[in-house]
């Protein structure tokens, strides 16, 4: 019995020194792994554990410790990310998140890091309140790695006025997601600086299939041209079912059209005159482009998309802003180290953070004519 | 004037392909309530499971487009018997909350079990056959309506047969009249339940194949909101009531389209449920529903 409580003890202390030769730092991934748009979680994910791959390849964070990523699910639902969340801040105190995708899922988790002081950064919600607080000012513990609403629906608006000379565009968003909604308005905002205007306004909801209503009301607006902002489950369907309309008209959209299951379920066909605003592009012709989807496809055998190019950038941030912070930093001196961030090298450029969180970086517009999306434009703001 | 009138028929003709959608999953819950009383929650994820097995038929089988479909009926109304055997027929003479709390415990598992299996990804169904775009002036058909329009009268034909027309179908309308009195009678009413099952959920396997055809793309979770809609479509028409059933379907499709039509589109699951309030409310048998006063 005593030998046995004496090997115990031993075992015991063993293993703590063990731990304390060998510290890991933990930091969190609360992402959409399940559910809606389970894609751009899991490809987020995996670009940022690419970031941890390289950094704990080049000997771990101040050449000692090895980043760990703790993942939880926040299965694409805004009240789940507030447990997942939780969980992470609370139960295994990471001393830094990742995540959500979403904006809405992004909001739900806000108030929970932003109350325990534990550093954040949403690699891809564009939603443009995301990095503040409700009071209007910024929230010091939120970053992204994307660049917002009111940027992307500008940039569509100044690629429909300008490149394709459509001045009276048709605005269908989807009601139910504050990034729609935030596009919307501000394509609509862009558009009438550039001269034009929204001729016809519709709405949709997350989940709906059938779209042909509110498509024919389009229809007889005679738009030049439809503006849908919105994810790619219910894009995909309304652009089959504007063509089997007979709207022939160009469509605009937005980051949340990315995904190869919108080709798929719109069919080639249908695809025709519709283009996208992304931060990426696999044809992009930057070395730093080339050398990071060579690096994803070594890691998981398949080619980079945006998604996991933000993750990665989200990752590169973090990492570069607790490395120049220093061992044992709090999280007050990483989030300073974030916001202080200024032309950093990520996948794409280099990534300088305005003051209210939000990177510097140019839009790029992509056609999916070919059903494949292919670099059309690079607009600046 | 003329262009109102144009959108007016264009949102019928919206609203009727998507009415015989909620019509033929309407069908299963009328027949289900009618025979046992139960409002069989799991009945629009039958029609979900209905739609992989096409899918599977068709990408996994090679099989062209009716084969498939018939495929998936068989397969749908396999489970249906085996959900009625498992989950109801143990609960038979439970209280009538148990079995219906059953009922969402089965939707659950059916959802969240395919979830497991196939992953929450949408997928794209295989286009098994062209969709060709008819114009009647400036209204637009596609020939997948029509198609679903076809099969959905046929397949409500064939059902309206059966039940008036074969031993089965009497055995199963004597069952919904006096379970007690058609077990004197010498009726298996175990047998007549399970065949019930199995017709409600081939006819849900239908509806589930064509959406996915119509549609182009099929997930987990599809059946949830059309489950619900057409337990809406089934108490308008009149719940257990078969003709009832495909009433309310169409109508319930072309107020949708209707609701969209005026330019409040995000209203339209909301006048769904409004329309299940009045009834409730103001005819609670439904339209070809007579009021019968229950003895006490």
């Amino acid at each position: 019995m005593k030998s046995w409580k004496k090997c115990a003890m031993m075992a015991a202390m063993a293993v703590m020194m063990a731990s304390s030769a060998y510290a890991d730092v933990k930091v969190g991934a609360c992402f959409e792994y399940t559910g809606g748009v389970a894609m751009y979680g899991n490809h987020i994910s995996q670009g940022f554990e690419l970031a941890a791959k390289e950094v704990n390849a080049k000997g771990g964070l101040w050449g000692s410790e090895k980043v760990v990523v703790v993942k939880a699910d926040n299965k694409s639902e805004p009240g789940e990310s507030g447990n997942a969340m939780t969980k992470l801040v609370f139960q295994e105190k990471v001393v830094a998140v990742c995540g959500p995708a979403t904006t809405g899922c992004v909001m739900a988790t806000a108030p929970i890091t932003f109350g325990a002081k534990v550093p954040q950064i949403a690699p891809s919600a564009t939603g443009e309140g995301v990095t503040l607080q409700k009071n209007g000012k910024v929230n010091p513990y939120m970053f992204r790695a994307c660049f917002i609403d009111p940027f992307q629906g500008s940039v569509m608006a100044k690629f429909a006025a300008e490149n394709k000379k459509t001045l009276k565009c048709a605005v269908y968003m989807d009601k139910s997601s504050d990034y729609a909604k935030g596009l919307a308005a501000n394509f609509e905002k862009t558009l009438k600086e550039l001269g034009g205007n929204v001729v016809a306004n519709e709405a949709y909801l997350a989940k709906d299939v059938d779209f042909k209503a509110a498509l024919t009301r389009l229809k007889a607006a005679n738009p030049e041209a439809i503006y849908v902002p919105g994810y790619y489950e219910e894009v995909s369907k309304i652009i089959k079912q504007a063509r089997e309309l007979g709207i022939t008209v160009p469509m605009y959209g937005c980051d949340g059209w990315e995904s190869p299951v919108l080709a798929e379920i719109a069919g080639k066909a249908a695809l025709k005159d519709c283009y996208y605003v992304s931060a990426f592009s696999a044809d992009d012709p930057d070395p730093s482009i080339k050398a990071f989807m060579k690096a994803y496809k070594a890691f998981k055998g398949e080619n980079a998309d945006v998604f996991v190019q933000q993750g990665y950038n989200a990752g590169k941030v973090l990492f570069a802003a607790m490395e120049k912070a220093g061992k044992g930093a709090n999280s007050q001196a990483i989030a300073n180290a974030m916001a202080a961030t200024k032309g950093l090298p990520i996948a794409g450029g280099t990534l300088t953070y305005d003051a209210k969180h939000n990177p510097v970086m140019p839009g790029l517009i992509l056609d999916l004519s070919s059903g494949v999306a292919k670099l059309v434009a690079k607009v600046n703001m | 004037m003329e262009n109102l009138l144009e959108q007016l028929f264009q949102q019928l003709i919206n609203g009727v392909s998507l009415g015989s959608i909620y019509a033929l999953i309407a069908l299963g819950y009328t027949m289900i309530y009618g025979i046992m009383k139960l409002i069989n929650f799991a009945h629009g994820d039958i029609y979900m499971l209905g739609a992989y097995f096409g899918y599977w038929a068709i990408t996994g089988l090679g099989l062209p487009f009716l084969p498939a479909i018939v495929l998936a009926m068989i397969g749908a109304a396999a489970v249906g018997i085996i959900v009625e055997r498992l989950a109801y027929r143990p609960m038979r003479n439970a209280p009538r909350i148990a079995i219906l709390i059953t009922a969402i415990g089965v939707s659950f598992l059916l959802e969240y079990g395919m979830i497991l299996f196939v992953s929450p990804q949408p997928r794209t169904f295989p286009p098994v056959f062209e969709a060709t775009v008819y114009h009647f002036g400036p209204l637009v058909v596609n020939s997948q309506q029509i198609i679903i329009l076809i099969i959905s009268l046929l397949l409500m034909g064939l059902l309206t047969y059966i039940v008036n027309h074969t031993t089965a179908g009497k055995a199963m309308r004597a069952v919904s009249f006096d379970a007690d009195a058609a077990k004197l009678m010498g009726i298996n009413i175990d047998r007549t339940i399970a065949m019930t099952f199995a017709i409600g959920s081939a006819l849900a396997a239908a509806g589930g194949v064509l959406v996915g055809v119509y549609y182009n793309s099929i997930d987990p979770l599809m059946g949830m909101t059309p489950g619900i809609k057409a337990f809406v479509a089934a108490v308008l028409g009149g719940i257990g009531i078969i003709p009832g059933a495909m009433l309310g379907g169409i109508i319930l499709g072309v107020v949708e389209a209707l609701v969209a039509g005026i330019g409040l589109s995000t209203f339209r699951d909301a006048a769904a449920f409004l329309i299940l309030i009045f009834i409730l409310l103001y005819k609670p048998a439904g339209l070809l529903g007579k009021n019968v006063s229950e003895k006490v």
